[in-house]
């Protein structure tokens, strides 16, 4: 399954990566947040974990975008983020977020976040 | 005659000696600031419940076409708590109906804050959802009128003033309200860096590639930026002396703001006269202060591409200057203002209001001297010569710390990713600026002085059409 | 003056060249040394990344030279401050056999202040054991943003031992670095609350007292609502503000009385009758009607929106501004 890490830390991308890579999964990697909309687009990943700040495009701006297309609107995201504030932001622009991982996180809990995620997605 | 030319080449002197100090107090300062910016700090900050909630206040006028994107990247700031009001300044397009739009906004009833004056709020707006978003229906009265329903309206005690088209960086918060945070009673004031957008792409209203822009009359405007921000304003900020908040993005304390009256409305130097009257309470509060430069980026705008726009901009900038002194006369040369009296108010005064006049009659009576022959032709190219490289040094001394400050913040560059071609450029055009730019400018600052003659009509009505920016 | 013009001019030219070639070489050294470092950068990494995912894994061998030691730092130093649980402790553990937290031990010592803050801040992040002794030792530093960043660094540790030193060292600076002791003490708060209360009643410092007020506060720390009913009493009107302010986030109805009467007082600053008010209406305790109904028609607007908005949350007329739900920090709320 694959699955895409838009992360613009490359330290924080490598940790992420690594752990989803031991837990069975097929990773892609963008820097910023052009590239994640990009890669989201072209290899249409089963889901995106998404950092809420990155260079180019802020997450909340990369999630509207690919919610605009067709194809990556239904991409379930788990987004990295530093605040509990953001999930009403993200609430009140009318764009949904399937799980939230607040920072400091730890990559085991993100990975068992991002099954969750996956298992709800494929019962539904 | 040949006195007058001795007395301007004096006058030189002391100006680069002048500018020359305010560098080497730049350099202090980035240092200092480098020196204190942990790497967790900014992290920290992020994470701290301490961080001083943050309104931010963008006035709007015909800005339709931006306002969704822009007012979405302001709210997806990275920062603890913070809202965004937009002040709609009487636009004649459909802003204020794109907005509502947008964010699912509902008219609500509230009624006007007195703190501050400005014209009569027709409506304010709340989003359904729970957004921290505000949009204010003005009357139109120009951007210093806007800033003020914003603070009116604000709930937080901090506000951050931006003009329509800045583009914010996505920490520009953070680092803006360090300074606040390190010490939240002394500080009442802080900008940023504002680096020139022109030429980058930009898309969604979010600086995507930053570029050096290909004309030239933007290139030269770099130059200046980067001599303002490094050559000047951290060298003052070292001092407490610091005078100018750039009005694309600057951070400031609600409550002194409010008990200064807020921004006049009746001076195209609405920025510069607000944080000079901030000095002034400050030190009638006999209270330890500081208004700070934070030497790190925070914001994108765009600058004037064609030369008409940016003589409109230098005159109105020169009025502004000239305004803001004759408002506060006693404040010039006044003990009692320590660094904003003896020393940031005269060389503003000296150096940049009667500069033109001294520079420009300079070259004129020198020319005129030259050719009469009461000044050896050879006398006069060293010192035309002498003049130039002067401006010169201090171009490239500025670029030459912006350069170092990139490599100690190990930041974003002013314009673009350090490349040899760029660097090359910058470093051309600097030498180009002073070979007819510079003196251009110089007229066109002496052409504010007349629009100030004139009672500043035509800044009036410039200021309903540049309610935001030039452009 | 002609051969002196001729010399400044020279003098000029020099200058300016020394400059574009000092612009020049920074941009050169600047370079090479980058790209050294991001040659290794990846690798370590990904060294980090994999000793960090898999528990068996081995530790990676220790730098050989001073540049894979900066590198390995900084990986690390990036990955900390995103990471909590086990692989955080175990990045920790890492840093220890690979002889990195010694190395930073080793700068509490340097001669540089800068070093020495950097360290601190690095080991206050690294949070291991072997730092303990040698961040003790450096609470009495000469630098005062060193001492206090050692205090934060043991605030993390939680080192009991050295709690009051760490309380001390932090309230000495109050007045100069009020936001490098805000963050101790939000450490403290974390850590061993019942120091905050000890740290407040004990003090004469009025910097210190606004700062615990204000972490109180925010952090709702309701152990502390006494010491923050007392202060709101204070002549200091920051601090009485900020204890208004603390005491409706935490929604103690034991103050109802003493705010309202801090309402009620025409002679108080105004910020701290708006604080007073706002928390009333956070509260929502009924008793504080009839006092914020008189305060809603006062000549003071701010006091008087402030009121009414508190009315509104509890449930009466329609509020005269925005209803302050969440609120702000009030360093002075207009």
């Amino acid at each position: 399954m694959k699955i895409l890490v838009a992360e613009d830390s490359s330290t924080v991308r490598r940790l992420v990566a690594t752990r989803l890579g031991a837990d069975g999964f097929d990773v892609i990697e963008a820097e910023d947040g052009e590239q994640a909309v990009e890669l989201a687009t072209s290899e249409l990943p089963a889901l995106i974990v998404l950092d809420k700040v990155m260079p180019k495009l802020d997450g909340f701006e990369v999630i509207r975008l690919l919610r605009e297309r067709v194809e990556t609107r239904s991409i379930p995201i788990v987004m990295l983020t530093e605040q509990a504030g953001e999930e009403d932001v993200l609430d009140g622009l009318d764009l949904g977020v399937d799980e939230y991982m607040p920072k400091p996180f730890s990559p085991r809990e993100l990975s068992l976040r991002v099954k969750r995620v996956l298992a709800r997605r494929a019962s539904a | 005659m040949h006195a007058y030319v001795v007395f301007v080449f004096v006058y030189f002197l002391v100006f680069a000696a002048v500018h020359a100090a305010l560098l080497v107090l730049a350099l202090v300062d980035i240092r200092r600031y480098r020196s204190r910016l942990l790497h967790s700090s900014l992290r920290r900050t992020v994470r701290s419940p301490l961080a001083p909630p943050i309104s931010v206040i963008a006035p709007a006028y015909n800005e339709s076409v931006g306002i969704v994107d822009s007012v979405r990247s302001l709210l997806a700031l990275e920062y603890p708590t913070h809202e965004v009001i937009v002040v709609n300044d009487g636009s004649t397009d459909s802003t204020i109906e794109t907005l509502v739009e947008a964010f699912d906004l509902q008219e609500v009833e509230r009624p006007t804050p007195p703190f501050v004056e400005h014209k009569t709020v027709r409506a304010v707006y709340e989003p359904k959802a729970r957004l921290s978003l505000l949009v204010i229906d003005k009357e139109n009265g120009g951007k210093a009128d806007s800033l003020n329903a914003g603070i009116n309206f604000s709930r937080y005690p901090l506000f951050c003033a931006i003009d329509a088209d800045s583009m914010l960086d996505q920490d520009a918060l953070v680092k803006s309200a360090m300074p606040f945070v390190e010490d939240p009673e002394r500080t009442v004031a802080s900008g940023g860096i504002v680096r020139v957008a022109n030429g980058s792409r930009i898309e969604h209203g979010r600086m995507i590639e930053p570029r050096l822009p290909r004309r030239a009359i933007p290139m030269f405007q770099i130059v200046e930026y980067l001599r303002a921000f490094f050559g000047a304003r951290a060298g003052w900020s070292a001092v407490n002396g610091l005078l100018i908040i750039s009005g694309a993005f600057g951070l400031f304390r609600k409550d002194v703001v409010v008990e200064a009256g807020g921004y006049r409305t009746d001076t195209v130097g609405e920025d510069i006269e607000l944080v000079l009257r901030l000095h002034r309470i400050m030190r009638r509060r006999k209270q330890p202060y500081r208004i700070v430069y934070v030497p790190d980026p925070v914001c994108w705008t765009e600058a004037p591409e064609s030369t008409r726009v940016l003589r409109r901009q230098r005159r109105r900038w020169h009025q502004g200057s000239c305004e803001t002194l004759l408002l506060h006369p006693g404040m010039i040369g006044n003990p009692r203002y320590r660094a904003v009296g003896l020393l940031s108010l005269p060389v503003l005064l000296v150096f940049e209001v009667l500069g033109p006049v001294v520079e420009l009659s300079g070259y004129a009576v020198a020319t005129v001297a030259a050719l009469t022959g009461a000044l050896n032709p050879s006398t006069f190219a060293i010192f035309l010569l002498v003049a130039i490289l002067y401006g010169l040094l201090l171009s490239i001394g500025s670029i030459a710390l912006e350069d170092a400050s990139l490599i100690w913040l190990d930041g974003v560059r002013l314009t673009t990713r350090p490349r040899w071609r760029a660097l090359g450029r910058i470093l051309g055009y600097a030498v180009l600026e002073n070979l007819g730019y510079r003196q251009l400018v110089l007229v066109w600052r002496v052409e504010g002085f007349w629009q100030l003659a004139r009672g500043g009509g035509w800044g009036a009505m410039e200021r309903r059409g540049l309610a935001a920016t030039p452009q | 003056m002609s051969d002196a013009s001729v010399v400044a001019t020279l003098v000029l030219i020099i200058a300016i060249a020394v400059l574009v070639l000092l612009i020049l070489a920074q941009q050169i050294v600047h370079r090479i040394k980058r790209r050294a470092r991001l040659v290794l950068r990846p690798a370590c990494e990904l060294a980090v990344a994999e000793y960090l995912a898999d528990e068996n894994a081995s530790v990676p061998p220790p730098p050989r030279n001073n540049r894979e030691h900066v590198v390995l730092r900084q990986v690390a130093l990036a990955a900390l401050i995103e990471l909590r649980g086990r692989e955080r402790a175990r990045l920790t553990e890492l840093l220890e056999r690979t002889g990195v937290v010694a190395r930073t031990v080793e700068e509490l010592a340097a001669r540089r202040r800068t070093r020495r803050r950097r360290a601190a801040d690095m080991l206050a992040e690294m949070r291991s054991d072997q730092s303990r002794s040698a961040l003790v030792a450096a609470l009495d530093d000469l630098d005062a943003a060193t001492r206090l960043g050692c205090a934060r660094a043991l605030v993390e540790l939680g080192d009991d031992d050295s709690a009051d030193h760490i309380v001390e060292v932090a309230a000495a600076e109050a007045d100069t670095s009020p936001g490098a002791v805000g963050d101790v003490f939000l450490g403290i708060a974390a850590w061993k609350p019942s120091l905050l209360g000890e740290a407040m009643s004990s003090t004469s410092s009025r910097g210190l007292r606004r700062i615990l007020a204000s972490i109180i506060g925010e952090l709702r720390i309701s152990d502390h609502t006494a010491l923050l009913r007392v202060a709101l009493t204070d002549t200091d009107d920051e601090l009485a503000a900020r204890s208004a302010r603390g005491l409706g986030l935490i929604g103690d109805d034991g103050s109802v009385e003493a705010l309202t009467q801090a309402l009620g007082d025409a002679r108080r600053e105004r910020r701290v009758r708006t604080a007073a008010a706002t928390s009333l209406g956070w509260i929502g305790d009924r008793r504080a009607l009839a006092s914020l109904r008189t305060a809603a028609s006062s000549p003071d607007w701010a006091v008087a929106a402030a009121s009414a908005d508190a009315l509104v949350l509890l449930g009466e007329e329609r509020g005269a501004t925005r209803p302050d739900t969440e609120g702000g920090l009030t360093v002075a709320a207009a």
